[in-house]
């Protein structure tokens, strides 16, 4: 026989809060990505798949250093894009991941691939073995099965990330409201800490020997971190110039480091 | 759930949306924070239907999804708990619509130690059998039985001393 609190605890869970749609929307995509391939005949969009493909190369060759070992990360504006378009993986190259329109794209050389899901930003690890994305209030890393290797909750939507050419540590670039706030994780999702509260949602960049990190601080200055001592170097060539809306990067194997607008290179410093 | 099984997207989809809201309470309820919450709920999600393949389409699917859910919660509290030591942990978060009843119900519930909470959270909120919980949680009938009167008792003494103050 159950008790006058029993009863309450009862109707107490009936009146819990409502998970929030959009939420619901993301869940149920990564679900579905999880899924078992499906039996029925795949959609190909032969021409949109070499059209998208081709913008990825494209776009990732201008990002120049932004691609990392092999892993091309792209990430297109708010057009929409068309949204079963599928993703043909560039000759040489590891994996590619897109985002456009908020919806990921993944496909690696090992055959994980990916489609469709709802992010708010995504990188590819080295080798393109993992991605990292920002699934609603969360860094995700998931494998190449598309399963969640680890996951940790943010402060908001995760804008940026970069994972660091040796793989281990991943930096991202959390809105939490009235500010980003940059942060740096182990690859293995331990030991997250926040290098600095006040960036641009511009995605940061590893130099090569991922003991250094530069990323463009909340007055447009960019700012080179060094890992190995903790400290923060304001770059006086690309903070006087300033580039607030665009992709830094490091020439691969060089010490320089460049500010890159979508048009074309504005300006490159030895560091 | 058989087409679901065989990588049907649209019965999977159906599938989500008829389990998704009680599974997501059921994480709410266990770690009383909505973004705690998103992510055990989705995590579950996405297990069980990785795993869907693997899943005996004779059973029930909803005992099932919990059971995973209740565990990935589990795990995340008890690592948290490990990280951060004895601190108290946080009130949960509620929406303005909840009552001072339901509030301090909900609060004390919360203040169950993690192994009792869940287990009024499967009994009361997802509607397990004491049996159903003892195979979810992997441990005896009569431990499950114990946890649940344990904390009704301790429900009662925090409610009798929220009311006499």
């Amino acid at each position: 026989m159950s008790s006058e609190l029993e009863r309450r605890l009862e109707g107490l869970f009936h009146e819990l809060p409502q998970p929030e749609p959009e939420v619901g929307e993301i869940a149920l995509a990564a679900s579905l990505a999880a899924l078992a391939p499906s039996a029925r005949p795949r959609r190909a969009l032969r021409a949109g798949v070499l059209a998208l493909a081709a913008a990825a190369v494209v776009l990732a060759i201008a990002a120049g250093s932004l691609a990392a070992a092999g892993a091309l990360h792209v990430s297109l504006g708010s057009k929409p894009m068309p949204a079963r378009a599928g993703l043909t993986l560039p000759k040489g190259a590891s994996g590619v991941a897109v985002v456009a329109n908020g919806r990921l794209s993944v496909v690696t050389r090992s055959g994980f691939r990916l489609q469709g899901l709802p992010v708010t930003a995504a990188a590819l690890s080295p080798h393109a073995l993992f991605v990292a994305a920002g699934i609603g209030r969360s860094l995700v890393a998931m494998a190449p099965n598309g399963r969640r290797a680890w996951s940790v909750p943010a402060a908001g939507p995760v804008v940026a990330i970069a994972w660091a050419p040796y793989g281990n540590r991943i930096a991202y670039v959390v809105n939490a409201g009235h500010r980003f706030v940059l942060h740096v994780i182990w690859g293995n999702g331990t030991n997250d800490a926040v290098i600095d509260r006040a960036v641009r949602a511009v995605r940061p960049a590893w130099r090569g020997d991922s003991l250094a990190l530069a990323y463009v601080g909340a007055g447009g200055r960019v700012v080179v971190y060094d890992l190995s001592h903790a400290t923060h170097r304001t770059v006086p060539g690309l903070g006087a110039m300033r580039c607030p809306h665009a992709a830094i990067g490091w020439a691969t194997g060089t010490p320089v480091l460049r500010c890159i607008r979508p048009s074309s290179v504005e300006r490159q410093v030895r560091r | 759930m058989r087409r679901a099984r065989r990588g049907d997207r649209d019965a999977a989809a159906e599938l989500f949306r008829r389990y998704w809201r009680d599974a997501w309470r059921a994480a709410f309820a266990i770690t009383g924070r909505r973004a705690l919450a998103d992510d055990v709920a989705a995590d579950g999600f996405e297990r069980a239907f990785a795993a869907l393949g693997r899943f005996d389409d004779r059973r029930p699917f909803g005992p099932w999804l919990h059971r995973i859910v209740a565990n990935r919660a589990l795990d995340i509290l008890r690592t948290e708990r490990r990280l951060a030591g004895d601190e108290p942990p946080d009130l949960p978060d509620l929406s303005p619509e909840h009552g001072a009843g339901d509030r301090s119900l909900l609060t004390a519930v919360a203040d169950l130690p993690l192994e009792r909470r869940v287990a009024v959270v499967l009994r009361y909120g997802v509607g397990m059998t004491p049996k159903q919980i003892a195979e979810t949680l992997d441990v005896p009938v009569g431990t499950v039985n114990s946890r649940l009167a344990r904390a009704l008792e301790q429900l009662r003494e925090s409610l009798e001393v929220e009311h006499v103050e």
